[in-house]
């Protein structure tokens, strides 16, 4: 994060700008976190309250028997846990951000790829890949996708300076966005020397079947091996976004994300 | 005999409405299970398409409940609103409502009723529609139990290839 803020900056020629662009981005990091505060709100925490007060009533049934006083006591207590599981609801809206524009700033897709790949790049000491960038598409993208960029560039090169076997590998990073679709493409393709392709298939594809099973929760928790699998978590919030990886014919890896993107009013778009 | 069934199952709680939908889909594949969590919501539906069963809740918002604004806090009788408004627009769709509440509060229209004499007075008001009543409660199967028979009784699991 500090990395990619640093990279951002450099863009920023006013104080204002960049604490916009930093508040922008702190939020975008501080996302995943509130996204998992709301499933857990929503997905754990509710059914299991629900299920508790159903309990709760089927036990009072059996010991209140014929006491006309247990149908008062029945209709207050359902009463009571669908209110409980109103006021879940409201409670996994505060893991929200209200004030999305306040804190909003935009980058052109050239951009925001470029400063994704600084960044990724400040990160991966002593390794030096022939890159080349291309990006299509005449759209700007919100601080919050950048981050999102960033962490595809940045799990797509770590990957290639960690397993490609190659010193000086050639890295092609392409950015497409579909306007229409509401999708920003990103493939990274890179040469793999030869029998680092054998070793390497097991292990990518015990990560497709988690991925493919959603079993992702506690995995994206640890470190290493890790990094598609935290690109799956976010990819796979909408039913748009996508994942794929693995080798081409011609022996190359390539790393394919989908990222959801909902067009706005305005020329910008935001991420979903 | 059809190839595929569509239910309407009009639900606002989350947990009742997975539970309910995990049983309507473990029936078969032919089943298309439509959701609606709100009195709107559901005539909605109904506007657009015509499922084969409804499986209505009694309590309901007015609105679906959006991520901002609470759709209103559910009217005891936000259910026999949808027929009231069905049977006004002869929208005939047999109908099983699923309550949570053993004792149904009618709120400011009077003292609240229980299941049997809310099932007398649906069969009254709707008896073209209305084909049952059952108590939900995630504690035990017998809800479900009692669906498949209703559901088994209006021929839609008959349906079912």
């Amino acid at each position: 994060m500090i990395a990619l803020a640093r990279a951002v900056i450099r863009d920023d020629l006013t104080f204002p700008d960049f604490a916009t662009t930093v508040v922008s981005l702190f939020w975008a990091a501080l996302e995943p976190s509130l996204a998992m505060a709301r499933r857990y709100i929503i997905d754990d925490l509710k059914p299991n309250i629900a299920s508790m007060f159903d309990e709760f009533r089927a036990s009072a049934r059996t010991l209140a028997g014929a006491d006309p006083a247990f149908m008062q006591f029945e209709m207050e207590a359902a009463s009571r846990a669908s209110d409980v599981q109103r006021a879940l609801d409201d409670a996994a809206t505060w893991f929200t951000r209200a004030d999305v524009e306040a804190v909003r700033r935009y980058f052109t897709l050239e951009q925001a790829v470029k400063i994704a790949v600084e960044s990724a790049m400040r990160c991966q000491r002593a390794f030096e890949a022939d890159l080349n960038i291309n990006t299509q598409g005449d759209v700007q993208i919100s601080a919050d996708s950048l981050v999102f960029v960033h962490d595809v560039l940045f799990s797509a090169l770590d990957n290639v300076n960690a397993h490609s076997g190659l010193k000086n590998p050639k890295v092609d990073v392409r950015a497409h966005a579909d306007v229409t679709a509401g999708q920003l493409h990103i493939e990274v393709l890179s040469d793999v020397k030869g029998q680092n392709r054998i070793t390497k298939e097991q292990p990518l594809a015990d990560i497709r079947k988690l991925i493919d099973q959603r079993a992702i929760g506690t995995r994206t928790r640890k470190e290493g091996l890790t990094g598609f699998m935290k690109l799956a978590a976010v990819v796979h919030q909408s039913e748009r976004g996508a994942i794929d990886f693995g080798f081409t014919a011609e022996g190359r890896f390539f790393l394919h994300v989908t990222y959801s993107l909902i067009v706005q009013s305005r020329p910008e778009m935001v991420s979903e | 005999m059809i190839e595929s069934v569509t239910i309407l199952l009009v639900e606002d709680e989350g947990p009742k409405r997975k539970n309910i939908t995990k049983y309507l889909a473990g029936l078969g594949e032919e089943v298309t299970v439509v959701v609606a969590r709100s009195v709107n919501s559901a005539l909605d539906e109904l506007d657009k398409s015509k499922p084969d069963v409804m499986l209505l809740d009694m309590s309901l918002p007015t609105f679906d409940i959006g991520d901002r604004e609470p759709g209103g806090r559910p009217q005891g009788f936000g259910g026999i609103e949808i027929l009231r408004q069905m049977a006004l627009a002869e929208i005939i769709i047999p109908t099983i409502v699923i309550t949570g509440y053993e004792a149904i509060p009618r709120g400011e229209a009077g003292p609240s009723v229980d299941i049997n004499q809310m099932r007398t007075e649906l069969q009254a008001e709707f008896p073209e529609m209305f084909q049952g009543i059952l108590h939900y409660n995630s504690t035990y199967d017998e809800w479900q139990r009692e669906l498949h028979r209703l559901l088994n009784e209006i021929g839609i699991l008959g349906d079912i290839k």
